[in-house]
């Protein structure tokens, strides 16, 4: 045995607990020892490369120890696998998304300006990568010293997802209520023209939006209702899957976007509205009121959005993931039908 | 995957349990790794020794076989040899094996009928 073996020894063992090192050692010795002779006997390399030779056809002293080890060679296993991306999903679903906007809502209200958005974005990417980082440290601690059985899963039949039709009992009535508020919110739209402002107890004839949007974003919206009410049949027929939930994510963008945009740059309310509501209001409190109202709309069309794309993750039907840990024991629904 | 590495693949999940068969039935006879693998080798039992050397030292472990070191030679060499739980759990695969070759058999000739 030779330096350049003892050395592929000690690379192969080295990361072995101290009390397994000298036996796997010892059984190496033996293979290394081994095969260097057969191939010596079987005229593949000549005395002078047999060892070098025999350690490349042994391969990566660290590979090779592993093929002893039992230790598993992944980070997490099949057993833990499938629970993992299930929470990593769920939490990562909303909680970075939820972190920045009540940063930047903070920020707003402490009076920042533009630039929050990137330190909101910095924050939810950040609030991201540790969330996807501590949950797998967690799941690989538990691969490795976790001594359970499949029971950790805490799966049961009772857990199984409801059938789509019984799983949407109310999806006749879902329709009907979107249906119901685009044709109220598009009335609205009209309405607000003629006057539904009241002041001193009294219906004035101020117009709550600005009657210059008339000529474009107004129209717009009453373009998006339409599209909106598409969007309702549609999931009324086909449920929740990826590609709605993008459609969704696109029109609750096309809302707040505009609708934000032209609050920020003073267009969206009437000059007259707006002349009447200043008396009541200082400044601090103007602020705040513009703040929230940009927040609401922001965090209904977000929230919206995300709901969306919950409820495609699941493959459709509630917008509340469900696995171990969040699972809040419900009545079972059972079909009734006869 | 191609249609090689699937056949590949599926021979070597076929023969993985029979290789610890073997070990069992051949290391009746006390004999060393290296020479273990030549010989499984020689009589058609197709085995690589980065598969073979780890299940030794595995079948050890559950206690199937024994080892010993021989130091009479030039080099010291662990001599495996079936424990008497290794011998009852050889029978009681041997069993099952020609039991799923009858069966194969039973499957080929309904086959061919």
């Amino acid at each position: 045995m030779t330096e350049l073996t003892d050395r592929y020894l000690f690379a192969a063992t080295r990361s072995l607990p101290a009390s397994q090192r000298d036996d796997l050692s010892r059984d190496l010795a033996e293979r290394v020892a081994d095969t260097i002779e057969a191939r010596v006997e079987s005229g593949a390399s000549t005395p002078e490369t047999a060892e070098r030779d025999a350690l490349v056809e042994l391969g990566h002293p660290a590979s090779l120890a592993a093929t002893y080890s039992d230790r598993p060679l992944m980070l997490i296993g099949p057993r833990y696998f499938l629970i993992w991306k299930r929470l990593l999903l769920f939490l990562e679903s909303f909680v970075p998304a939820t972190v920045a906007a009540v940063a930047a809502l903070g920020l707003l209200i402490a009076g920042g300006g533009w630039e929050i958005i990137g330190a909101a974005i910095g924050i939810g990417i950040n609030v991201a990568v540790q969330l996807a980082f501590w949950t797998t440290v967690v799941f690989a601690l538990i691969e490795r010293y976790g001594t359970g059985t499949d029971d950790e899963l805490g799966w049961t039949p009772e857990h199984l997802p409801q059938l789509p039709e019984v799983r949407r009992p109310h999806r006749r009535a879902d329709l009907i209520a979107s249906l119901v508020w685009l044709v109220i919110a598009a009335g609205f739209l009209v309405w607000q023209q003629f006057g539904i402002v009241w002041a001193d107890g009294e219906r004035t004839s101020v117009p709550l939006l600005a009657p210059d949007l008339w000529s474009f974003w107004l129209p717009y919206l009453f373009a998006l209702i339409a599209l909106e009410a598409a969007f309702a049949v549609w999931i009324y027929r086909s449920d929740w899957n990826w590609a709605n939930a993008l459609v969704n994510v696109a029109l609750n963008a096309a809302f707040a976007i505009p609708v934000v945009w032209l609050f920020v740059e003073g267009r969206l309310f009437s000059p007259e509205f707006l002349a009447m509501v200043e008396p009541h209001l200082d400044a601090d409190a103007e602020w705040v009121l513009s703040v929230l109202f940009v927040a609401g709309v922001i965090g209904v069309c977000a929230w919206d959005a995300i709901d969306g794309i919950i409820k495609a993750a699941r493959g459709g039907g509630r917008g509340t993931l469900d696995f171990p840990g969040n699972r809040s024991p419900r009545p079972a629904q059972r079909s009734t039908g006869r | 995957m191609n249609p090689d590495e699937t056949t590949v693949a599926h021979l070597q999940e076929l023969r993985r349990g029979t290789v610890v068969l073997a070990c069992l039935v051949r290391l009746r006879t006390p004999d060393y790794g290296y020479a273990l693998l030549e010989s499984l080798n020689g009589l058609g039992i197709l085995v690589d020794a980065n598969t073979l050397y780890p299940l030794l030292r595995r079948l050890e472990k559950q206690g199937l076989l024994t080892s010993e070191w021989n130091t009479d030679e030039a080099r010291p060499r662990k001599f495996y040899r079936t424990s008497p739980t290794g011998d009852a759990l050889a029978i009681a695969l041997m069993t099952d094996w020609r039991r799923i070759d009858d069966a194969l058999g039973g499957l080929t000739t309904g086959d061919a009928s």
